[in-house]
């Protein structure tokens, strides 16, 4: 880690070397470390270092964005260099283009000192617990990391604003002869991660999971794990929430923006400041995030604009701007699916027949003008009879228009749960719904 | 640089390492994308570094750094053996290496125009004029037209002796037209969707696509596509297009061909293979038509090279003959566990992250039919035509794919008439075993797909396919919304 002074300096520097141009510049830095496991070994075990400097200039109009991990004063040169030859060679924007507004922050550190101490024999424990707890019946299959980020937004316009923060996750698949089980979780520190709480889960799904039971494609009741419920979420947050698209109405938010779309207690908000979250403070235009509900007490209350869509069609930027290479993308990288009252254990208790879903496999979007995604069960999924998980079932394919399913939702737990996901963590809780619509099998 | 990496292995040989191997690489990366005739993206990237990968005893560890000061280099050195010692604790098998020949060579991919010599401007204007013709056409709400350019310079060193150095130069390039209806909005892309076509030749690439000349057809089919109506779910005999069937090869044959994923490695993330130990020459994978290679040979292929980045020379090889599958994509050390020698697709996307087994170009030969053969042995039928959409289960079996467009077929002709949002799905090797027939080697054309994401952490790499119009018998097409 560099701390905050680097990068007071890099702003001293760059408003030195890059005198007479308007810019706008992420400098970044991140030291991460990954051990993974398979067939209960570890078999990949890697680290790195980089650094990384983003900048955006303008002029008449025009801008062209240059990135280097050169951060000397060579390569500062070199970029000034190279991003006077493409704006030279650029075109004008059909809007008027504008820096950000300077934002005035205090630097942000949330570093925990597990992360900043942890080491290659720290994440290798971590592993050796994972192993004792899976015992001589089931393999372990998965990764420990961390990371450490800082970055500093700086602009020709007196913009400095810094912030750093630390991350450790893990995921989790138990197999067991006929089946498996998965667990992740993300949070700022080793500690809070609830390793030795949420292994036990998937491996008993793994253990649970024999005797396969085949069932026919139709319209289910559901109950989804924290894991499925993430990935669908995110999904949403993808496609239906970037102001850009729902502008030029490619987006199923011109439909379905301000209204009811589910239960009363569905609530959904973008919140850096949450405990289970790891806290984005600014975006990449060093504009401050907050909270902000996306779906409030069931409605569809607000959709995100980047500082590019803000500057084209007349909105104020919301602080989703996720990089310079593309100024026109918004999405909430702090999405927490808040619980509601029913313990998860009563959900399941009163649901007389269902299936319960732990985790969704390569999620993709069929049709974005109706929100309809795909994706396939995985890792754990289960007959409900009588209230009780009953008997494991074989993957199943399905294909949901997400504006349906939040309708369908009959109950969302008190418990919520941090997931590490493909893209960004969540923190989500178990959610109950009608007809789930599977549409085919693998037989 | 090279002789700074040698003098790195030296010091780990001193510390009595079984292997290692250094890995210094420059990426230099432009992008620029245009809408409706407006420049909406320009940008550079140029980043280096050097990755180092240790093997002690039975342990791997890999480091890297963006810093380039020969102490920097040291200091990873050690960050890499500790790991390695880590690792090395709770090993229980021993590793094994595939031999592979000392190699102390180099290698450039062959382009004829450095797209890097190209001027930002002239590539601008294409894109001006591809995406202002589409626009031009009546209906169409949005025309977008994209570019990338890339080119990566690595020295390779190794304990074992080898010296490589190699540039690989990429250029590709697309353009789509949207347009809005009632029943929501369309996308016809040309020449494939998700940014293009992609390949490791030069600018003379860009010019072959000449897409101003294509934007008004993929404009006038995305007008006619917002009218069209959907097909009655059911099952049909269909043609699947090139650029469609380049995904169907990746996810259902290039994938579950990697030999890491089929021991494991990839179990908690993108999942496993069907493609066990005990289907190696057993499995009857397709039908006849079906024949795979997996080939870094070929010029061009957006997975070509000389060597793959554990030193081993690119190779073309096997993967199902005639239907029979026979070989997977591996390597030193997977190769080592089934007796053979790495085929060399040992990847990693950027000098920062480890190799593992990627995709190079998996290839479905072609066949011996003309198009117009294929459409007529089909009585009513579609052809489905450039990807919008994928999904596969964790196995690589259950799949399900949109395209954006079908054509119809009736009585042995391609009527005229379009749908929109057709998806078909299957099982991989029943799927494979319906294909009666593949276009011939006039239709054959190695597609660039260069959004390949596998492995923690994520590494997105570059793979090529090469594929011409395939016939398929009895394919479910469309899902009960």
């Amino acid at each position: 880690m560099k701390g905050e002074n680097f990068y007071r300096n890099l702003f001293r520097l760059m408003n030195e070397h890059f005198m007479g141009m308007k810019f706008l510049s992420v400098v970044s830095n991140s030291e991460g470390a990954l051990t993974r496991f398979a067939n209960s070994e570890i078999h990949q075990n890697v680290f790195e270092k980089k650094s990384l400097i983003s900048v955006l200039a303008t002029r008449d109009n025009k801008i062209a964005v240059a990135t280097t991990n050169d951060l000397s004063i060579n390569g500062l040169k070199e970029t000034r260099k190279k991003l006077e030859q493409m704006l030279e060679n650029s075109t004008p924007l059909d809007y008027e283009f504008k820096l950000p507004d300077v934002s005035v922050g205090y630097p942000v550190e949330n570093i925990c000192d597990s992360v900043k101490n942890a080491s290659a024999e720290d994440r290798a424990q971590i592993f050796d617990k994972i192993l004792k707890a899976s015992g001589k019946d089931v393999q372990a299959f998965g990764y420990v990391s961390d990371n450490i980020s800082e970055n500093a937004v700086i602009s020709s316009n007196g913009m400095f604003v810094y912030q750093a923060y630390s991350s450790a996750s893990f995921n989790f698949v138990a197999l067991s002869d006929s089946g498996s089980g998965y667990v992740s979780s993300t949070a700022k520190g080793y500690k809070d991660l609830d390793v030795d709480k949420k292994i036990h889960r998937a491996i008993e799904f793994a253990k649970k999971s024999n005797n396969l039971l085949e069932i026919d494609p139709g319209l289910y009741t559901v109950i989804l794990g924290p894991e499925a419920v993430s990935e669908l979420f995110f999904y949403f947050s993808y496609v239906c929430t970037n102001g850009y698209m729902h502008e030029l109405k490619m987006s199923p938010s011109v439909r379905f923006l301000g209204q009811r779309i589910g239960p009363d207690n569905l609530n959904v908000y973008d919140d850096p400041n949450h405990q289970m979250q790891i806290p984005l403070t600014y975006d990449v235009c060093g504009k401050k995030r907050e909270k902000t509900p996306i779906i409030e007490n069931g409605v569809f209350k607000n959709i995100f604009y980047s500082h590019g869509a803000a500057l084209r069609f007349g909105k104020k930027p919301t602080g989703h701007t996720i990089s310079l290479e593309d100024l026109d993308f918004a999405i909430p990288a702090n999405l927490v699916i808040e619980g509601g009252n029913t313990p998860v254990d009563k959900i399941i208790s009163e649901t007389k027949s269902g299936i319960y879903i732990n985790r969704f496999h390569y999620m993709n979007v069929v049709d974005p003008y109706e929100a309809m995604f795909t994706g396939m069960t995985r890792d754990g999924t289960f007959l409900i009879e009588n209230g009780q998980l009953t008997r494991a079932i074989k993957n199943m394919r399905f294909n949901v228009k997400f504006f349906e399913f939040t309708k369908n939702i009959e109950a969302i737990s008190k418990e919520t749960e941090s997931t590490s996901g493909e893209y960004f963590p969540t923190v989500a809780p178990f959610i109950k719904v009608k007809n789930f619509n599977f549409t085919s099998k693998t037989a | 640089m090279q002789e700074k990496l040698q003098k790195i292995l030296h010091y780990l040989s001193s510390k009595g390492v079984r292997y290692a191997d250094a890995r210094y690489e420059e990426h230099l990366q432009q992008e620029i994308s245009v809408e409706d005739g407006t420049l909406k993206t320009l940008t550079n990237n140029f980043n280096s570094g050097t990755g180092i990968r240790v093997l002690t005893e039975n342990g791997w560890g890999f480091a890297a750094t963006d810093e380039r000061g020969e102490s920097a280099l040291e200091k990873i050195a050690d960050r890499a053996l500790e790991i390695a010692q880590a690792s090395n604790k709770r090993a229980k098998k021993q590793v094994k290496l595939a031999p592979e020949p000392i190699h102390q060579d180099s290698f450039k991919s062959p382009y004829q125009k450095d797209p890097f010599e190209i001027s930002e401007r002239e590539k601008i204007e294409i894109l001006k004029d591809a995406t202002l013709k589409a626009k031009k056409v009546e209906g169409v709400a949005r025309s977008t037209g994209s570019m990338l350019f890339r080119k990566i310079n690595k020295v390779f060193v190794s304990t074992d002796g080898s010296v490589i150095e190699q540039q690989i130069v990429v250029s590709g390039a697309g353009i789509t037209a949207q347009a809005v209806g009632e029943g929501g909005f369309q996308t016809r892309s040309y020449p494939s969707s998700f940014g293009g076509d992609h390949s490791t030749k030069g600018w003379e690439f860009i010019e072959q696509m000449n897409l101003i000349e294509h934007a008004p057809k993929i404009a006038q089919e995305v007008v006619e596509l917002v009218k069209a109506p959907e097909i009655e779910p059911g099952e049909y005999d269909i043609i699947i297009s090139g650029n469609q069937l380049a995904l169907q090869v990746h996810e259902s044959c290039g994938h579950p061909i990697e030999l890491d994923r089929v021991m494991g490695s990839e179990l908690s993330f993108a999942g496993g293979s069907f493609l066990s130990l005990d289907k190696l020459n057993n499995l009857k994978y397709g039908s006849e038509h079906v024949t795979i290679t997996a080939d870094a040979t070929i010029p061009g292929g957006l997975g070509s090279f000389g060597y793959d980045d554990e030193g081993v020379q690119a190779q073309r090889t096997f993967i199902v003959k005639n239907g029979l599958f026979v070989g997977y994509l591996m390597n030193r050390q997977t190769a080592a566990e089934l007796g053979l020698r790495s085929n060399g697709a040992a990847r990693a996307d950027s000098w920062s992250h480890l190799p593992i087994i990627r995709m190079t170009n998996i290839n479905l030969l072609p066949g011996k039919f003309t198009l117009d053969e294929l459409i007529s042995g089909i009585d009513y039928g579609f052809l489905l035509d450039t990807n919008k959409s994928w999904s596969i289960d964790d196995l690589r079996l259950n799949f399900q794919f949109a395209t954006e467009i079908a054509y119809e077929i009736k009585n042995g002709k391609l009527t005229g008439k379009v749908f929109k949002n057709p998806v078909y799905f299957d099982i991989t090797p029943k799927f494979w075993n319906k294909c009666d027939g593949i276009a011939n080697e006039n239709y054959w054309h190695v597609w660039g797909v260069p959004n390949c994401g596998k492995g923690q952490p994520m590494q997105v790499m570059y793979v090529g396919h090469g594929t011409a119009p395939a016939r398929f018998r009895g394919i479910k097409v469309g899902v009960r919304k």
